[in-house]
């Protein structure tokens, strides 16, 4: 019953921390292994939900995935089952062509790479200044901008394309992309981030005379970095799935992106939906953001919390290959130093 | 203090005057047919230097639609360049992926005189550019507006002036399974009957019952008599000769008996088996299209968009193929009960009257260009969209593919069911979220297994339309 020892901190004094050691008493020992029991139980449970959780979020991927390898009879079918009879891989080739993606493609990254490159200019400097300058105006113009944040797109469009026409910005490249380079929410969160950097940092910088640009540039970017990739990933997210902004300021196919295209695979024969084509097409657009969910999805969901590191309760958790290989290890450790003491 | 009060005071004194514009008060639409000299423009190609001019349509540029849209294009460039090399038109086509948004920014760039010279309009949006059209009547001959089937200009005319050309026409029909129909033992009529006799026909609500009743009781589970995605507004009540709106368009007229014997006889059909409850799936829409390619369905009401696509695939590439068709098609109007109706939809052609002269002479030649017969049927054949002239489908052309495809003809042959009469519709904005909430709400019969309350189903349906009314009111 040596084994059946634990130990146990009893605060006698207030600055006591030797330990106790109890005996249990049978009936205790029962009560132990049926929590144990009970613990590992819930713990099943747990995982089990967390599957079936998890399961509701990749089916429609999987189903999309399945219904593009699917053959038009039985795609047109519209069944929810994961069942495919011929798998026609083929379909990504007709997809590819009739939606005329290598045109498309070629105008996404052209959006996306003009708004990740040109944004910063605008937004850092931007955010610096309404974080830590003071001057005139500062705070109408910053409730000015948030207005604009709260009115719902759909109910500016109808000026905003009226002003964009006025002006000529209409089916060009740089009317796509100017309300992205001011976007309010990546002012926000650099501005936000800018805040929690401690005073005394800036205040000591001044003292060496340092100019607000370089205060910002040398010292607050370089402390914020992370937030830059959190912003890079969400903002490239978003451009790429742009769609409704794209379609409206856009008149020529020259300027026109992937989502356009793929939506007008919906009529492709007509009124009756090619949905083979169409999920094959869906699944040629998210496959940038689903490889980069892949290979970076610890950034995806620091990201998602805003830059924060993702610490779980039982402190920092690898990956469950990781932890079975740990566990693994420890258990044939173990073995080792429970063969040494029998030897003994 | 005061200064702010008195800055308040002319603004909001400034939005009393602008609301105050006074609205001309034009009754009803008129007659197209007015017998009356119209100043028509040159037919002939007048212009005496290269134009070019923009069109916008409401598809995108990797649909059929606008592929063929984009090809029909091409070639009239390409006609122009070679026959007048030094006073060309050149169209440039721009693709707005949809009425909503085409609408959108046609709206805001009419403001700003940004728009093209032609758009492609929704039927029931034509009425939005009554002060900025051209009057059809300015462009076309009486003759040629005689030409076009009656049935598709439903929705032409709005406060006397002819918006828009019908060339992107549509209508709802129930497409038949034969095979399936017959299978029963009961006679299923033709078109060519129906219209040989439209007074005597017994294709009847009641009729198309027992015969969907029939189909859903003597075929395997799973096969139903009747598909759809639930009651039809327009064609319940205008075939039993009675008014959805009165005059003006301001009032539901249909929260009363009629209506109940209505959507009574809808909710009957799932009761009875005809057809399954279109609430419980909410991909019901989608899948009862799969199930008639499949065989599953004996009639499914649809767009007359789908005939050419779902035909392709039951008949015409399975033929190419050298394999037997899946079942013999057709196409049927939606049962009497006093007459046959056949409702418009789809969408037309605007040309805009803010251009300069040689602008608006080259979009007018475009026009003539793109509605004459071989164009029009061209644009039929391969988009599904129906011709809506009568010389278009005496062409050569059109008399081929109806050897392959006899479908469209016998669908465009229906478009004489048309009302009497001005149509007692909402336009525009208002006909869209009216006909959608309607669609919703009536969905109601369907719900809590069939239990619900018709007359409060009813209520609940006239009561939102009729917001609808008042609140979009033009």
């Amino acid at each position: 019953m040596d084994f059946a020892k634990i130990f146990d901190v009893e605060r006698e004094e207030e600055h006591s921390y030797s330990p106790v050691i109890r005996e249990l008493t049978p009936r205790q020992e029962r009560r132990l292994k049926v929590m144990k029991r009970v613990k590992y139980v819930l713990k099943i449970l747990n995982y089990l939900a967390m599957i079936a959780v998890g399961l509701t979020f990749v089916y429609p991927f999987i189903w999309m995935f399945l219904m593009s390898v699917r053959s038009y009879e039985e795609a047109v079918l519209f069944s929810p089952g994961l069942w495919v009879n011929d798998w026609h891989w083929e379909n990504y080739v007709e997809a590819w062509n009739r939606a005329k993606f290598s045109t498309y493609l070629g105008n996404s990254i052209t959006y996306a790479v003009l708004v990740l490159s040109l944004q910063y200019f605008f937004i850092v400097p931007a955010a610096y200044a309404f974080a830590r300058m003071e001057f005139k105006g500062n705070k109408f113009l910053f409730y000015l901008k948030q207005l604009g944040m709260m009115l719902p797109g759909e109910a500016t469009l109808i000026p905003v394309y009226f002003f964009y026409s006025k002006m000529g910005l209409v089916d060009t490249w740089t009317g796509l992309i100017l309300p992205s380079l001011f976007s309010m929410f990546g002012i926000y969160l650099f501005m936000n981030n800018f805040k929690t950097i401690p005073q005394e940092i800036i205040e000591s910088a001044v003292l060496d005379r340092a100019k607000n640009r370089t205060i910002m540039l040398k010292i607050m970017v370089p402390m914020i970095f992370p937030i830059f990739i959190t912003h890079f990933l969400l903002t490239f997210i978003s451009n790429w799935n742009s769609y409704y902004w794209v379609l409206v300021m856009t008149n020529s196919e020259k300027l026109k992106t992937l989502p356009v295209a793929v939506r007008g695979l919906l009529k492709a024969d007509g009124v009756l939906p090619p949905w083979h084509l169409v999920m094959a097409g869906n699944m040629m657009q998210l496959a940038p953001i689903l490889l980069m969910y892949i290979f970076g999805n610890q950034q995806m969901k620091r990201a998602m919390i805003g830059g924060r590191k993702i610490e779980f309760a039982g402190g920092k958790k690898g990956s469950l290959l990781k932890r079975g290989v740990k566990a693994l290890v420890r258990k044939l450790n173990k073995s080792n130093v429970d063969y040494a003491i029998k030897e003994r | 203090m005061k200064r702010y009060f008195l800055l308040l005071l002319v603004l909001v004194l400034g939005f009393f005057l602008v609301s105050c514009d006074g609205e001309e008060e034009i009754e009803g639409n008129g007659e197209i047919f007015v017998d009356k000299e119209w100043d028509i423009y040159p037919t002939e190609h007048t212009l005496t230097q290269p134009v070019e001019i923009d069109f916008w349509s409401a598809n995108s540029a990797v649909d059929i639609h606008g592929i063929t849209q984009a090809d029909l294009v091409e070639r009239f460039n390409q006609y122009q360049r070679e026959t007048y090399p030094d006073s060309y038109i050149k169209v440039k086509i721009s693709f707005q992926g949809g009425y909503v948004n085409q609408n959108t920014k046609l709206q805001a760039a009419l403001i700003g005189k940004t728009n093209p010279e032609i758009a492609m309009v929704g039927v029931s949006s034509f009425s939005i550019y009554w002060d900025n059209a051209i009057d059809m009547r300015q462009i076309y001959t009486y003759d040629e507006i005689r030409d076009i089937h009656e049935g598709f200009l439903q929705f032409a005319m709005y406060k006397h002036k002819f918006i828009g050309y019908p060339f992107y026409a549509a209508t709802n029909v129930f497409l038949v399974n034969r095979t399936l129909a017959e299978a029963t033992g009961l006679a299923v009529p033709t078109v060519a009957e129906i219209i040989a006799d439209p007074e005597n026909s017994y294709w009847t609500w009641d009729y198309m019952k027992t015969l969907t009743k029939k189909i859903s009781d003597e075929t395997e589970e799973g096969v139903y008599g009747l598909a759809s995605t639930g009651p039809a507004l327009y064609e319940s009540f205008y075939t039993q000769g009675l008014p959805i709106y009165n005059e003006t368009a301001t009032q539901v007229l249909f929260n009363n008996e009629a209506g109940i014997r209505t959507l009574t006889y809808w909710r009957e059909l799932v009761a009875e088996g005809n057809m399954e409850n279109p609430v419980l799936d909410p991909n019901h829409g989608t899948k009862i299209q799969g199930k008639f390619v499949e065989g599953k369905v004996g009639l499914l009401w649809a767009s007359s968009s789908a005939i050419k696509s779902v035909y392709e695939n039951v008949y015409e590439n399975r033929v190419a193929q050298g394999l037997d068709p899946l079942f013999e098609m057709d196409v049927l109007p939606f049962p009497k009960y006093k007459n046959f109706y056949s409702n418009q939809s789809g969408g037309g052609l605007i040309v805009f009257n803010n251009k300069s002269e040689n602008k608006t002479k080259a979009a007018i030649e475009f026009l003539r260009w793109l509605t004459a017969p071989e164009q029009t049927a061209y644009f039929s054949i391969n988009t599904g969209y129906l011709a809506a002239t009568k010389s278009a489908t005496q062409t050569e052309i059109w008399q081929e593919y109806a050897q392959i495809n006899p479908l469209l003809d016998r669908t465009i042959a229906l478009m004489d069911f048309a009302p009497e009469g001005d149509l007692k519709i909402p336009l525009g904005r208002a006909k869209a979220l009216a006909d959608d909430d309607f669609a919703k709400y009536v969905k109601g019969i369907y719900y809590d297994d069939l239990t619900r309350d018709i007359k409060a189903v009813l209520k609940e349906c006239a009561d939102r339309v009729q917001y609808i009314l008042e609140t979009n009111g033009w």
